[in-house]
């Protein structure tokens, strides 16, 4: 496993530009580089080209949403196919955390996502130090 | 923080002076109809705004506050002082959130508790009885068993943005069927109705004892919807029915994660157990799943400290790759899991809240109208065009082969940098000009609840709050003012019996007044109360050692009085719980002459006392002399000194071991500035003065006398920006503050009234 | 069953509604109608009244007042107040003199409700 490094980065995925907004000033604010993608594929073009440290993806997007992206991202070789995914959806039935599990998301949080709960996670998930 | 929170903070702390403000007024005018909806916007906006940051024991705190209020403003309540003071005491919770809010970005961890326990005295207090059953509080949903509450979450995100969610308990009255009633068909007819559950209120009776003819069912439901629509259906049967909005993230079977961090890592542990015991994982998504997992625990791990745990995970990550089996992974992981229980949690991640927060809860902006800034951007930009005109004068001066000519041209830019460092200090101070309001406005509270405390029913009535000063000047003012105000209440206002004896109103009046006289800001606090005992103040001062009895004879009444604010008097004071707090009257006459002012006081026995404080409008520019003593150089303020002489040698009388002089026809007192501050003196300097030389004195005049201050040296006089003195340097009476010169250094301002000793 | 039923209103033109609804849904019942309150009590006396259906805003003594003293007279009669304005107070004040509410425009499911209800309180007190 690599080391921690001192700013992990943090790939938000989501079709709203108001929410990429508020995430990365958010997660700026708590010591994350925030990188943005608009679409799965978008996302997934970013992290060939980049090093990250924890995915932030919305379950419903355009062209590639959130389960599809998850797949592909998980079906690469390597530690690129091994990126801690956070899922963030308004579904909080049942069968779709299951989906989302399936999918291979590490973990699940449902909007509205209050910021010290997004910042929080983003903590623990890339192993910054409380 | 994030610019949202910020207004955030801004707005509600605005929305709560407010509705405090409205409060009180309402407790004395109970039927208006403005106040009531005044109180009741602000609550209502507090709470909507509360709603963005998902800070829901405040949201929940606000609504039942609201609630109440709405009752109130429909005539279905009554306001009473209980219910005042819930309403004020739920004001001041909500800025204690907010603080801690600022601070940490986050409530703290008892905030439900609190929350529970305020919404119980509003709904308790005060008999709010709307005839409605107990309102179902936001987070009463465990009624609904998961599956539900999970099916009406996806029933809300099939429907368009904005459609609210309604938690209705419906109570239908036992008789209502003999009305015409049919609950039944009622929710039947509901449009999104979503979760239903009916039972029976009290248990079912036996068979034979069945009355079926009355209803005895209780009736909880979920409803999709927009408000006015449920409502609505409801309108006919509004007395047997609550319903309140719930955030639907309520109704998420994932447990919040606010509560308790440390369950985040737990949850995050956890997950990963799931995520690697999922069966049917297409081959080539494996390693993807097993690594991810694998890091995610490891992160998880770390972020709580347990480094070495992590790092046995990534071993048994390389294990797991190796054999192509997830086993060693899980088992590795469970044992992390089991450690981390047993070593209990007290590495637990915690929210941002439990970090040292780095900032103090004070708020410390000011709210500055756009024009002052202009100005004072204007005069920047002129400065900076000085700035550069000098620049090149000194490159002329460095080339000219004739000095004169660089002088006029020097002399003008000095003129023109004179006057636009004035203006701009006038620009900034306007900034800093605040309202005298800003801190008069926290005494009416205070003096209600003073006045609830030691049973003595008074007012407070405000003049001239739009009276502006410089806000140092006027923050400076706060807590003289308590002080003098619990004085006030406690030692001045007589009890009830009392003042009906003496044909006064039962209720006593205090009034805080401010007002300009001379360029200075005026405060007074009067109270029509007993007025101070001048005999007894007279006789505490003799015992005091404060005066003798002697020099008691001599004194006016004002004079005798003004001896409340002497050193060592006040504190023999009665102390009662509300006035001693080690602050006495001398110390508030302190506090208000280190910033430059004075206080006074007038009194009439039985009718009342007004103390007065006389203050100036800014830290503003001071007149000072430099002086030199001892090889030491200070400033001693011009508005003190009446004249500067020359003293012979030969005018010096002795008297007793001191010195003394003639000063138009009085005898006054000399003193070395370099003995009074117990300068240490200059190798040689006692040769050099010789007797018969003259001395350098300036006279002193102050409220406190007449005296000479002798110096070695007397230099410019100047216009300077007195600093007040701070930190461990506060209390140090020879200043009175501090001024930077033009060569850095730093000016110590003498206080001449305390130099005497 | 036939019953009398009291219509109480000052529009002749809502009395005639009102009294349409009832010939239409109890054919066999007799509907006696009053304009105002004064009148209404008369009535009460010798007409052998069952069932007042009693509108709210009348001129002089709203229909609450009347209902308050038809309870006076008769704690079991059912009554309804028939106003186009479902204020809480008027809800509430009805609640408490046991009276049912029907809401204008009066719909012929609302009444039927009513009426439903009332005959079954008439049952089980015997009359």
């Amino acid at each position: 496993m690599s080391d921690r490094p001192e700013r992990p980065r943090i790939l938000i995925v989501d079709d709203g530009s108001l929410i990429r907004l508020y995430y990365r000033e958010t997660l700026e604010a708590a010591g994350f580089d925030v990188a943005e993608a608009l679409n799965g594929i978008e996302a997934l073009e970013k992290l060939l080209s980049g090093r990250f440290d924890l995915v932030i993806v919305d379950i419903n997007m355009p062209k590639m949403d959130g389960m599809s992206f998850l797949r592909a991202l998980r079906g690469r070789h390597g530690e690129a196919g091994s990126l801690p995914a956070l899922m963030i959806s308004s579904e909080a039935a049942n069968h779709d955390v299951a989906a989302a599990r399936a999918a291979g998301a590490n973990f699940y949080l449902v909007k509205p996502v209050a910021a010290e709960v997004l910042a929080l996670h983003a903590a623990v998930l890339t192993g910054r130090p409380a | 923080m994030n610019a949202l929170l910020e207004q955030f903070l801004l707005e509600s702390r605005d929305l709560i002076a407010e509705a405090t403000r409205d409060l009180l007024a309402l407790e004395r005018a109970p039927d208006d109809g403005a106040l009531i909806v005044g109180v009741f916007r602000a609550f209502h906006t507090l709470k909507g705004s509360s709603g963005v940051f998902g800070i829901q024991p405040m949201t929940r705190m606000l609504h039942a506050a609201e609630d109440i209020l709405a009752a109130i403003r429909d005539g279905r309540a009554a306001t009473g002082p209980d219910l005042t003071d819930a309403l004020l005491e739920s004001l001041d919770q909500t800025a204690r959130w907010l603080d801690e809010l600022e601070a940490s970005e986050a409530l703290p961890a008892d905030a439900d508790a609190t929350a529970a326990a305020l919404i119980g005295r509003l709904h308790g207090d005060g008999g709010i009885d709307t005839a409605r059953p107990d309102a179902p509080m936001a987070g009463d949903l465990d009624i609904f068993t998961g599956d539900e509450r999970a099916s009406v979450l996806d029933a809300v995100h099939g429907q368009p943005a904005g459609t609210g969610v309604f938690r209705i308990a419906y109570r239908p009255d036992p008789r209502c069927f003999f009305n015409g009633d049919d609950p039944l068909k009622l929710l039947a007819g509901l449009p999104g109705l979503a979760a239903l559950r009916i039972s029976a209120r009290e248990g079912w009776p036996a068979l034979d004892s069945l009355d079926p003819f009355q209803c005895h069912l209780d009736i909880d439901a979920l409803v999709l919807g927009d408000e006015s629509a449920v409502r609505h259906a409801f309108r006919l049967v509004a007395d047997q029915v609550t319903i309140a909005a719930i955030d639907p993230a309520a109704l998420s079977p994932q447990p919040s994660p606010i509560a308790g961090a440390g369950d985040v890592v737990g949850a995050v542990l956890e997950e990963q157990r799931r995520l690697l015991a999922t069966p049917d994982v297409p081959p080539g998504e494996v390693a993807g799943r097993w690594g991810s997992a694998a890091a995610a625990a490891a992160n998880a791990l770390r972020h709580e400290g347990r480094g070495g745990t992590a790092d046995a995970l990534a071993a048994a990550l390389a294990l797991a790759q190796d054999r192509l089996d997830p086993k060693p992974l899980a088992e590795a992981l469970e044992r992390a899991m089991r450690d981390r229980l047993a070593s209990g949690k007290d590495l637990a991640a915690s929210l941002p809240s439990q970090q040292p927060s780095s900032q103090q809860a004070s708020s410390r902006s000011l709210r500055v109208e756009e024009q002052r800034v202009d100005r004072l951007f204007a005069l920047v930009g002129e400065m900076i065009v000085a700035k550069n005109t000098l620049g090149w004068l000194a490159g002329r001066t460095a080339e000219a082969a004739d000095p004169s000519g660089i002088v006029r041209p020097l002399r003008d830019l000095h003129a023109l940098v004179e006057r636009l460092t004035r203006d701009m200090h006038d620009a900034v101070v306007r900034i800093r000009t605040v309202p005298v309001g800003q801190v008069f406005d926290r005494f009416p509270r205070l003096v209600r609840d003073l006045s609830l405390r030691l049973g003595k029913p008074a007012d407070l009535a405000i003049e001239g709050e739009a009276t502006s000063a410089d806000k140092t000047v006027v923050d400076a003012l706060f807590e003289p003012l308590m002080h003098l105000i619990r004085n006030s209440l406690d030692h001045g206002v007589e009890r009830p019996e009392e003042r009906r004896a003496r044909g006064k109103p039962d209720r006593a009046t205090v009034v805080l007044r401010a007002f300009h006289a001379n360029d200075r800001l005026v405060v007074e606090i009067s109270d029509d109360g007993g007025g101070i005992d001048l005999a007894a103040v007279g006789r505490k001062a003799v015992l005091a050692g404060v005066l003798d009895e002697a020099q008691l004879a001599l004194l006016t009444d004002a004079e005798v009085a003004a001896l409340i604010f002497a050193p060592g008097l006040s504190t023999m004071e009665e102390t009662s719980d509300l006035s001693g707090r080690g602050v006495g009257m001398s110390a508030v006459r302190m506090a208000i002459e280190r910033i430059g002012g004075s206080v006074g006081i007038r009194t009439l026995r039985h009718r009342g006392t007004t103390i007065s404080l006389e203050l100036p409008l800014t830290l503003a520019l001071l007149r000072i002399v430099t002086v030199s003593a001892r090889g030491r150089r200070f400033g001693a303020p011009l508005d003190d000194v009446a004249e500067t002489i020359r003293l012979p040698d030969s005018h010096i009388q002795r008297i007793r071991g001191r010195r003394a002089f003639t000063w138009r026809d009085q005898v006054v007192p000399l003193h070395p500035l370099g003995r009074l501050l117990e300068l240490p003196e200059e190798p040689g300097q006692g040769q050099r003065r010789g007797d018969g030389d003259d001395r350098l004195v300036l006279v002193v005049r102050t409220g406190g006398g007449v005296f000479g201050l002798e110096v070695d040296g007397i230099g410019d006089r100047l216009e300077v920006a007195l600093r007040p003195m701070d930190g461990l340097l506060a209390n140090i009476p020879a200043y009175l503050g501090t001024t930077l010169q033009g060569d850095g250094g730093v000016l110590l301002i003498l206080n001449l009234k305390e130099l005497p000793p | 069953m036939t019953r009398t039923v009291l219509v109480v209103d000052d529009s002749k033109l809502a009395r005639m509604v009102v009294k349409s609804i009832l010939v239409k849904t109890r054919a066999d019942w007799r509907v006696v109608e009053a304009a105002g309150p004064g009148q209404a009590l008369d009535l009460l006396d010798g007409e052998g009244i069952d069932i007042a259906l009693i509108d709210f805003n009348m001129p002089e003594h709203d229909g609450l007042w009347l209902a308050s003293e038809i309870r006076d007279r008769d704690p079991e009669m059912p009554i309804a107040i028939l106003s186009a304005n479902a204020q809480d107070a008027i809800l509430a004040r009805a609640r408490e003199l046991d009276a049912a509410f029907v809401e204008k425009p009066i719909s012929e499911e609302a009444l039927a409700a009513f009426l439903s209800g009332a005959t079954l309180k008439l049952r089980r007190a015997g009359k």
